[in-house]
C-alpha cells in the first residue's frame, strides 16, 4: 500500500516531435485501484512504466511514499514493485513453484519462508499447489499462466502492483473470471494497483478511479461513476459511451438506490442481492411479473426496487441528492 | 575390403603411436576450440547488445570463413611459422562464425516478453544473464559447440601436413608411403574420433536443455 504522486512529468522520445507524456501531474492514493485508459499511442503504458523505472521521464519527479523514486536503486525499487504484463512472461524453464520464487530469491528470503509463500499464493490464485508446483509454464493453460504471473508479481508482497493490460491475450470467458479474481484478491489484499488497459467495460468494472488519457495528457480523473456521469468533454463521453444508461446502471449496486421497506409487503416477490448492480436489478425486474423486486441483505429484507426508483435515478437534477 | 581390414591391423599394431597421434589431434583440437569460445561468447553478446556491430562482425566473420582452411594455414604459416600456433588460430578463426552466429540466433530466441518480465521483477543485467538468458540460449549455443567440434577435428586432420602431428599424420604418410592401411587407420580413427566427440556433446547439451 503506497502512494504514488506524478509531479510535471514529461517523457519525449529521442527523435520524437511531440511529447509522449505532456506535463502529466497525478496522485495515486494508497489501496486505490487506479486505471489508465486510453486508445494505444495515448501514453498510458508509457506513463505506468516510469513507475518502475522501465521508462524514465524526461522531466518532472516521481514520488513513492514521499521518495523521490530517482534517489532509489532501480532493481531494488522494481523488487517492491509488483509487475505484470500481458504477455505474462513467465520462465520457461523454471516451473511454476520457480517462476513464484524468483523475487523473493533476489531479496534473500530463507528457504522455508519462500516454499510456504508459494502455496499461500497458489491457494490465493486457486491453483492446488500439490497439482501446480511442479509444472512448467508449457503445461498450463493461458488462463492458468496469467494467475501465475499474478502470483509471481505478488510474491513479495509489494505495496504496489503495475499491469500491463494483463487480461489483454485472454479468452473473453476467462477475462470475466480473472476480473472477478483480480477484485477478490483486492479485496483480501488493498494494494495500490496502476492497471493499464484499452478495454472500457474492463476499466468501468475494475477501477476505483480511471485516468482517461488521450495524446500524452490526462483529459479527466474520476470514479467510473463521475466519468459517466459527468464527462469532461466529447473524447470522454464517447470513449465510455456515457451515453449507454444501461452500462451506467452497472456500475451502482442496489442498495444506492433502495426505496424503504413499507409495513406491508408481499413476501413472494422476487428478491435481488443489495451488492447486486442495477443492471441485473433491472433485468430482473423486466423478467418478473411485478413492478417491484425485493432487496435482501444478509437474507433479511431491507427495502425495494421499483423501476420507477431507478429511473428517477438516472435524472439527478431531481433525485441526485436523496439517494447519495 | 582388405585395406579396411588392413587399417583396422594398424590401429592395433601401432596402438602406442596411435594414441600420441590421437593425444596430439586432440589436444590441438580442444585448445582451438577452447580459445574460440571464449573468443565468441563476448563477441557473440556484442553483437546482440550492439546493433550496428552485428553486420560488420558478421559479415567480417563470413568472409573469413569463405576462405578455404588450407589456404588459411599457409597464410598464417607466414605469421607464426610452422608451428601449432599457426593451427590453432585457424581452428579459432573458422570456429568463431559458427560460435557466434549460434550465440546470437540462440539469444535472439529468447522471447521477450520473458527478458522484460525479468527486469520488471528487478533482476540486474548479471542476474538476467546468469538465470534467464545463459539457461533458455544454452541449447543453441551448445548446438554451435557440437558443428564447431567437429569442424576443428576435420581442420587438425590436414594441419598434420605442416607437421604438428595428429591423426591426419597417418593420411598425409600412408599418400607419400602409398600404403592404403595406413590411409585407413587415419579415416576410420579421425571419423570415430568425430562420432564420439560429437556424441558426447549431443549427450551434454540434452542434460542441460531445460525440461519442458
Amino acid at each position: 500500500m503506497s502512494t504514488i504522486e506524478f509531479q510535471n512529468v514529461r517523457k519525449i522520445y529521442p527523435k520524437a516531435t511531440t511529447a509522449a507524456l505532456a506535463d502529466i501531474s497525478l496522485t495515486i492514493n494508497r489501496g486505490e485501484f487506479v486505471i489508465l485508459l486510453g486508445p494505444s499511442g495515448c501514453g498510458k503504458t508509457t506513463l505506468m512504466k516510469m513507475i518502475n523505472r522501465l521508462i524514465e521521464p524526461s522531466s518532472g519527479t516521481i514520488l513513492l511514499d514521499g521518495v523521490d523514486i530517482q534517489t532509489v536503486n532501480a532493481t531494488k525499487l522494481r523488487q517492491q514493485i509488483g509487475y505484470v504484463i500481458q504477455q505474462v512472461g513467465l520462465f520457461p524453464h523454471m516451473t511454476v513453484a520457480e517462476n513464484i520464487a524468483v523475487v523473493p530469491k533476489l531479496l534473500g528470503w530463507p528457504k522455508a519462508k519462500i516454499q510456504s509463500r508459494i502455496d499461500e499464493l497458489l491457494s490465493l490464485i486457486q491453483l492446488d499447489p500439490a497439482q501446480f508446483r511442479q509444472r512448467y509454464p508449457a503445461q498450463i493453460s493461458g488462463g492458468q499462466a496469467q494467475r501465475v504471473g499474478l502470483a509471481r508479481a505478488l510474491a513479495a508482497d509489494p505495496g504496489v502492483m503495475l499491469m500491463d493490460e494483463p487480461f489483454g491475450a485472454i479468452d473473453a470467458i476467462t477475462r470475466t473470471i480473472l476480473q472477478d479474481e483480480m477484485l477478490r484478491i483486492q479485496q483480501q489484499l488493498h494494494k495500490t494497483i496502476v492497471f493499464v488497459t484499452h478495454d472500457v467495460e474492463e476499466a468501468l468494472r475494475l477501477a476505483d478511479k480511471i485516468a482517461i488519457l488521450h495524446e500524452g495528457t490526462i483529459v479527466q480523473y474520476d470514479t467510473p461513476l463521475n466519468l459517466l456521469r459527468n464527462p469532461a468533454n466529447q473524447y470522454v463521453a464517447e470513449l465510455l459511451g456515457a451515453d449507454d444508461l444501461v452500462r451506467r446502471l452497472s456500475l451502482i449496486q442496489v442498495r444506492h438506490v433502495l426505496q424503504p421497506l413499507p409495513k406491508s409487503y408481499d413476501a413472494n416477490l422476487t428478491t435481488i442481492e443489495s451488492s447486486h448492480n442495477l443492471r441485473d436489478g433491472l433485468n430482473q425486474l423486466l423478467a418478473s411479473s411485478s413492478d417491484q423486486l425485493l432487496v435482501v441483505e444478509h437474507n433479511q429484507p431491507i427495502g425495494m426496487l421499483s423501476l420507477a426508483a431507478i429511473h428517477a435515478y438516472l435524472h439527478p437534477e431531481v433525485i441526485h441528492e436523496r439517494h447519495r | 575390403m582388405n585395406d579396411i581390414v588392413d587399417g583396422f591391423n594398424y590401429l592395433v599394431t601401432e596402438r602406442t603411436a596411435i594414441w600420441q597421434l590421437l593425444g596430439q589431434h586432440v589436444t590441438i583440437s580442444l585448445l582451438g576450440l577452447l580459445i574460440a569460445s571464449m573468443i565468441a561468447l563476448p563477441l557473440g553478446l556484442l553483437v546482440v547488445r550492439v546493433r550496428w556491430l552485428a553486420g560488420i562482425i558478421m559479415a567480417l566473420l563470413s568472409i573469413l570463413y569463405t576462405v578455404p582452411s588450407l589456404a588459411m594455414l599457409i597464410m598464417l604459416i607466414a605469421v607464426f611459422g610452422l608451428s601449432k600456433t599457426t593451427v590453432i588460430v585457424t581452428l579459432v578463426i573458422y570456429a568463431q562464425v559458427i560460435l557466434v552466429r549460434n550465440i546470437v540466433v540462440g539469444m535472439q530466441s529468447i522471447d521477450r516478453a520473458v527478458l522484460e518480465a525479468a527486469r520488471g521483477l528487478g533482476m540486474n543485467a548479471w542476474q538476467i544473464w546468469w538465470r534467464v538468458e545463459l539457461p533458455l540460449a544454452l541449447p543453441i549455443m551448445l548446438a554451435g559447440l557440437r558443428i564447431a567440434a567437429i569442424m576443428c577435428i576435420a581442420i587438425s586432420s590436414i594441419a598434420a601436413m605442416i607437421g604438428v602431428g595428429g591423426l591426419g599424420q597417418l593420411l598425409f604418410q600412408g599418400i607419400t608411403f602409398d600404403r592404403a592401411d595406413m590411409i585407413w587407420a587415419g579415416t576410420i580413427s579421425i571419423a570415430a574420433l568425430a562420432l564420439v566427440c560429437y556424441g558426447l556433446l549431443a549427450l551434454l547439451e540434452q542434460r542441460l536443455t531445460p525440461k519442458i
